[in-house]
């Protein structure tokens, strides 16, 4: 199926226990991402998604287990970008302010990042809002200052950590399309977690099911329809009874 | 801030106040030794002002060189207890017990140490100031969340970068909550400080009007310490704004 040489991400047999906990919180998973493609992670509250995440981008060092960033075992850190699952935009600084931040960390010219920000602030709906502060933004413009933030890091990799989880339903639903969107344009590679089934199966390439803490992989889905997709669609209830099955068989035993 | 406070108001009550005494005064016969009228008061401070003028200067500079220093020990001190724990804690009972201790126990010796010169008050307002800004900058840096951290991690930022773009502005309300306490009680400590023993300066004024049976004198010089410390919260409070204009605009959506 996939070239050994377009998987960008790989996670292989990861196992880690934070310190003094007695159970531990992954118990060899497995990872492949494509470059450019989208996979998702569902799991039970608890079960050590973050974790993951925070093990793909270097902030965790695995007990066992090897992160591969194009087919080389290094230190992630600093090579993917992250966006924690809390708001973590600086409150100081406007939306555009915050959009610098990455450029600023990494010592990139200011001048080009600002037109970069600015052009993707218009591209995708915010040039309004470019000198408001983060207080004075709703939920969901928050969020998506956030996720633009995150392209802007110029990484290949991105993990999202529930982005889209603390918005109300129609919010949520916006911001769907409205990350597909940019994903699509911008061509990058996403690692998304999510609790909501059905955002897994309308967005990802491959839903991948982890069991509860300790974690392991209980099952992948491909989801091989053309995008957009109608969550009403019956190929899409379809999928998502499939992944809510899987989880059902992992909490059994 | 002082938006909250009802200016017309603040201002009818004063006025009752002034001609309640005022009258009291007048009527009751008190002799103006024991207790002046306020429009002798006035007249005084008014009669008077080149000579407040120049002891205002000396407090002044007091406070402010004691303002300055007393803040950068407590930032030195926030910035040891944070990233040096282990000296932090060996030096907390320390800086505990200089707290508790009431500086001005300690006046009369630093009379003796510093000489009757602007030095000791400058000493009593730099020990006084600096408490309530170690403890607030202390708070300040540890209220940046894990995330955040995690996030400057991720975009390759050392704990140098971390402090400038992050802990630093994330304490800059906390040390200004800080010196707003620190400005007024300084001022009291080298009114304090120049009871002690001085040659010039406000408290010094006090006690030889009071000598001199000038109590009209003393009011007068109570008079412009009050205007000294509100011209001192006032500007505090001006830079306040001018530094976290983010938290003003960030409210009014
Ligand atoms: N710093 C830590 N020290 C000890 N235990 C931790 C720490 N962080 C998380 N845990 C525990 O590890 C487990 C996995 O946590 P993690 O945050 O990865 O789960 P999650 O799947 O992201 O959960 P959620 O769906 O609530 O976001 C949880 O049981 C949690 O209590
Ligand atoms: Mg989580």
């Amino acid at each position: 199926m996939l070239e050994k040489t377009k998987t960008v991400l790989s996670l292989q047999r990861i196992h880690f226990s934070y310190r003094g906990g007695a159970i531990p919180v992954l118990a060899g998973v497995d990872l492949e991402v494509a470059r450019g493609g989208w996979v998702t992670l569902v799991g039970p509250s608890g079960c050590g998604k973050t974790t993951l995440l925070k093990v793909a981008c270097g902030l965790l060092r695995p007990a066992r287990g090897r992160v591969l960033l194009a087919g080389e075992p290094v230190d992630p850190r600093g090579k993917v970008a992250y966006m924690p699952q809390h708001d973590t935009l600086l409150p100081w600084r406007t939306a555009l302010g915050n959009l610098l931040l990455p450029a600023e960390v990494e010592g990139r010219p200011r001048k080009l990042a600002r037109r970069e920000a600015l052009s993707l602030l218009s591209r995708f709906g915010l040039d309004a809002f470019a000198n408001s502060y983060p207080g004075q933004l709703s939920g969901g413009m928050r969020q998506r200052v956030a996720l633009i933030r995150t392209f802007l890091t110029e990484r290949e990799v991105l993990l999202l950590d529930e982005p889209l989880s603390a918005l109300d339903a129609l919010t949520r639903a916006e911001l769907r399309d409205w990350l597909r969107g940019i994903w699509e344009e911008l061509g990058r590679t996403v690692v998304l977690v999510t609790h909501d089934v059905e955002e897994a199966v309308v967005l990802s390439d491959e839903v991948c099911v982890l069991s509860s803490r300790p974690a392991r992989v209980l099952g992948r889905l491909a989801i091989p329809l053309p995008r957009p997709r109608d969550p009403t669609s019956s190929e899409t209830s379809r999928l998502r009874g499939e992944v809510l099955a899987c989880l059902r068989g992992g909490s059994h035993d | 801030m002082t938006k909250g406070w009802n200016l017309r108001g603040s201002a009818i009550s004063l006025a009752l106040l002034a001609l309640l005494w005022e009258v009291g005064v007048r009527v009751g016969g008190v002799p103006p030794y024991i207790l002046p009228a306020p429009s002798r008061i006035f007249n005084t401070f008014l009669a008077e002002l080149p000579l407040l003028f120049s002891h205002a200067g000396t407090t002044m500079a007091e406070v402010v060189l004691g303002l300055f220093l007393g803040s950068a020990g407590g930032m030195g001190v926030a910035l040891t207890l944070f990233y040096l724990p282990s000296v932090g804690r060996a030096l907390y009972p320390l800086i505990l017990g200089l707290q508790v201790t009431p500086v001005f126990a300690i006046a009369p010796l630093l009379v003796l140490w510093l000489g009757y010169g602007i030095w000791p008050k400058v000493a009593v307002a730099a020990l006084i100031s600096f408490f309530p800004i170690a403890v607030n900058v202390t708070d300040g840096l540890r209220s940046v969340g894990e995330e955040m951290v995690d996030l400057l991690r991720t975009l390759g930022a050392r704990e140098g970068k971390t402090f400038r773009l992050v802990r630093l502005p994330a304490s800059l309300p906390f040390l200004f909550s800080g010196l707003k306490v620190a400005s007024t009680l300084s001022l009291v400590g080298a009114t304090i400080g120049e009871w002690i023993g001085a040659q010039h300066g406000l408290g010094y004024l006090m006690l030889h009007a009071n000598a001199l049976l000038r109590v009209d004198l003393v009011f007068a010089a109570i008079l412009t310490l009050t205007l000294l410390g509100l011209a001192l919260f006032g500007g505090v409070a001006l830079l306040e704004r001018r530094f976290l204009r983010w938290r003003k605009e960030g409210k009014n959506s």
